[in-house]
């Protein structure tokens, strides 16, 4: 009888399980395996036509400069995404625990930006940063900071403005993850902390912080898979135009797949940065494991 | 147990099936004779309203026809139809593509009467128009409206402060310190997209270099690059880019629309661009505004055609192998009809090259001012290179505002451009293409 029911258990499992489990497998793995298998090929990606080359478009890739200048802007944004996190997690920390009057607003504010697609975060921060009509050198200019009002978007300063855009897009999906981690930890810790006359500094890294370091550690890994991940925000502002001064591993893959019509080394620079992506997220996920902390 | 695997194996197989099947449904829709022509028009609303005529007239020839109009500005819309063996009729494309066997050779149609005239359809092109679509000794496309390119004023400037339009490098140069004397700034540029200043490169070459050296930058000769009067003729620019005042600041952050309402706003009194831009800017054309083209003149003693009009095809239209060819080849024999070019005109303000195109139709004085260079230029002239090498017109395009910005030496730039030419002369997998 035991038997049959813990049969019929894992036949409800499975007939529920599998929907999900089929589209993750057609949608997700199948096309990277067959991303996988396209970077053994020649192939322009317009005919069925296609020369399989071995390891050819890899030898290829570990000669090609600019693999490795764009990967190194995916660098940038791993800094980037590092600040958002920091940043995300002490407006945390002030928002769960203070009674800062507004404490919803600034919520509601913080986050908002999340709820905005990334093609409409990139054409507002191109508004804002025009360097004539933008708002941003305007404010500049009406308060004498002239000097300060740079090309925001121009060569020198696009790298960094794509940067600072990644930041105030994204700190508020940080702030709230961190706020629902730190709120779950017993006021009475804080309570004891507060008689002993922690400071706010001290509570911040002895407290709340290893408290919450497995949600840290997870969000961490997220940032390190996004930072490799950059496409939408280049190529909205940038509007597919080669930019050797912004454009990301994805971006180059973009050109090479579709302008380009090299579709089989298009897929050997997503199969390295897959590879690449895993290594370092493995990396990320052994460096951070701390000892589990519980109360 | 058995059952609902056996349930789960049926879902799965049901869901692939679903997957995987749709392109052959949709290719077993067009066995038979196919009633369907699809076609695919490029770029703005325009092109579908022009295509929507197309097939409005082919209808009253064809009425048993259904026909299907849509438009994009994404070639890899089409790419997985294309692969999968399902792809529209009529769209536009390249030479690349014709040669990997995307499209159909049109000459049984170029040789036999034209859709209104007693004419072959090849003689009703004005002449030249078809040699850039002709491989293998087939014509394999059928043009677009060629842009021309040059530098865009406003008359009304000119008028008021006595300037004159230059036909020297020179002349152009003092033009400019006699703007920035009135008060004006001289140029600006679609910064984000350095690109544009392609407009502003390649006439100089031609008019400075000349000839020969043109073709041979066009057919990858090594040391073309380095030839000193095209290395001249780049510093010109890198000259005229970095005097203090030339440029309107903040210019490489604009992107073409910003730049182009800051040009139509006067804050700068040239822009270079094509024949596109009085249709791409048409809703905020302030009233009186007068706009016209000019040529990007040459340094006195340049060895070029100081009248040669830089002008720009993007493509042609063609038929795909796999799509429906019968009709296909009609729709675009109707499409290069005298008729359907006037409608063009009418439509856009643009030509389709072919003869009494724009017949009856009022241009706008900014086109009639481009077309007359059209007509007074013995020669016009186009970056071949550029078009049929995408990686070389990825190192050009990315690194030309570099160089004119004087961020990068005129030396390094050519170098770099060598080194490409080189790299695809010497890749067999790489089509070559040479002009005569």
């Amino acid at each position: 009888m035991a038997t049959i029911l813990r049969r019929k258990k894992w036949g409800i499992i499975i007939v529920f399980l599998s929907p999900a489990a089929i589209l993750y497998g057609v949608l997700k793995l199948y096309p990277y395996v067959r991303g996988l298998e396209t970077s053994l090929y020649r192939w322009s990606g317009l005919t069925t036509t296609r020369t399989f080359i071995g390891l050819g478009n890899f030898s290829r890739l570990f000669n090609d400069r600019e693999v490795f200048t764009y990967l190194g802007h995916n660098g940038f944004m791993f800094l980037a995404a590092t600040v958002t996190m920091i940043l995300g997690l002490i407006i945390a920390a002030i928002l769960a625990r203070s009674r800062v009057k507004g404490k919803n607003f600034f919520r509601v504010v913080f986050f908002f930006p999340n709820v905005m697609s990334v093609s409409l975060v990139a054409a507002l921060w191109s508004l804002i940063l025009s360097p004539n009509f933008g708002l941003l050198n305007a404010f500049l200019r009406s308060i004498g900071l002239d000097s300060l009002a740079m090309t925001w978007l121009g060569p020198v300063w696009a790298l960094r403005s794509v940067g600072a855009i990644y930041v105030w897009a994204g700190f508020g999906w940080f702030m709230l993850l961190y706020i629902a981690g730190i709120q779950n930890i017993p006021r009475t810790l804080y309570e004891a902390a507060e008689i002993d006359g922690a400071s706010s500094v001290y509570v911040f890294f002895r407290i709340t912080v290893p408290l919450i370091w497995e949600l840290v550690r997870t969000t961490f890994v997220f940032n390190v898979m996004g930072a490799l991940n950059q496409f939408a925000l280049v190529y909205v502002i940038f509007e597919q135009t080669p930019n050797p001064n912004t454009d990301m591993i994805a971006n180059y893959f973009y050109w090479q797949a579709f302008t380009n019509y090299n579709f089989g080394y298009a897929a050997s620079i997503v199969t390295f940065t897959f590879l690449i992506t895993l290594v370092v997220t493995i990396l990320t996920w052994r460096i951070t494991k701390s000892q589990t902390v519980s109360y | 147990m058995k059952r609902q695997l056996l349930v789960v194996l049926i879902l799965s197989f049901a869901l692939c099936r679903g997957f995987a099947g749709g392109g052959q449904e949709a290719a077993s829709g067009r066995s038979g004779e196919n009633l369907e022509v699809e076609a695919v028009a490029w770029g703005s609303g325009n092109y579908e309203t022009w295509f929507r005529a197309v097939a409005e007239e082919m209808r009253t020839v064809y009425p048993q026809l259904t026909y299907n109009i849509w438009s994009t500005t994404r070639f890899e819309e089409l790419q997985p139809r294309i692969v999968a063996g399902d792809p529209p009729d009529i769209i536009q494309g390249n030479m690349s593509q014709a040669k990997q066997g995307l499209f159909v050779p049109l000459d049984d149609i170029l040789d036999a009467p034209a859709y209104d005239s007693e004419l072959t359809l090849r003689e009703t092109f004005l002449p030249g128009s078809l040699d850039r679509y002709q491989f293998d000794g087939k014509t394999w496309l059928i043009p677009r409206e060629p842009g021309m390119l040059g530098l865009w004023y406003d008359e009304v400037l000119f008028t008021r402060y006595g300037w004159t339009v230059p036909e020297t490098w020179e002349e152009f140069l003092a033009l400019c310190e006699q703007i920035k004397a009135d008060g004006q700034v001289p140029f600006t540029y679609q910064g984000l997209y350095p690109y544009y200043l392609e407009i502003l490169i390649t006439p100089l070459i031609y008019k400075t270099a000349g000839e020969q050296a043109f073709r041979d930058i066009n057919n990858l000769v090594p040391g073309a690059w380095k030839n000193p009067d095209v290395m001249r003729a780049i510093e010109l620019a890198r000259e005229f880019m970095t005097t203090p005042g030339n440029v309107l600041a903040g210019t490489e952050g604009l992107n073409h629309t910003a730049s182009q309402i800051e040009w139509l706003n006067h804050s700068a009194v040239f822009l270079p661009c094509g024949t596109w831009l009085e249709d791409e800017m048409a809703d905020v054309i302030p009233d009186g505004f007068q706009m016209r083209l000019m040529l990007v003149p040459g340094p006195s003693g340049g060895k070029g055609d100081n009248n040669a009009l830089v002008t720009y095809v993007y493509g042609g239209y063609g038929v795909m192998a796999d799509g429906n060819v019968e009709y296909g080849k009609e729709f675009v024999r109707i499409m290069a009809s005298k008729k359907m070019a006037q409608e063009w005109a009418r439509i856009t303000g643009m030509f389709l090259p072919v003869k009494g195109g724009t017949d009856g139709v009022q241009m706008t004085p900014a086109f009639t001012s481009a077309h007359r260079l059209l007509e007074q230029a013995e020669t016009t002239i186009e970056f071949y290179a550029h078009g049929w090498y995408p990686t070389f017109r990825k190192v050009y395009d990315s690194r030309i505002a570099d160089v004119l910005w004087g961020r990068m030496t005129v030396d390094h730039y050519t170098d770099l451009l060598e080194a490409e030419a080189a790299r695809i002369l010497a890749d067999d997998e790489i089509e070559k293409q040479f002009i005569d």
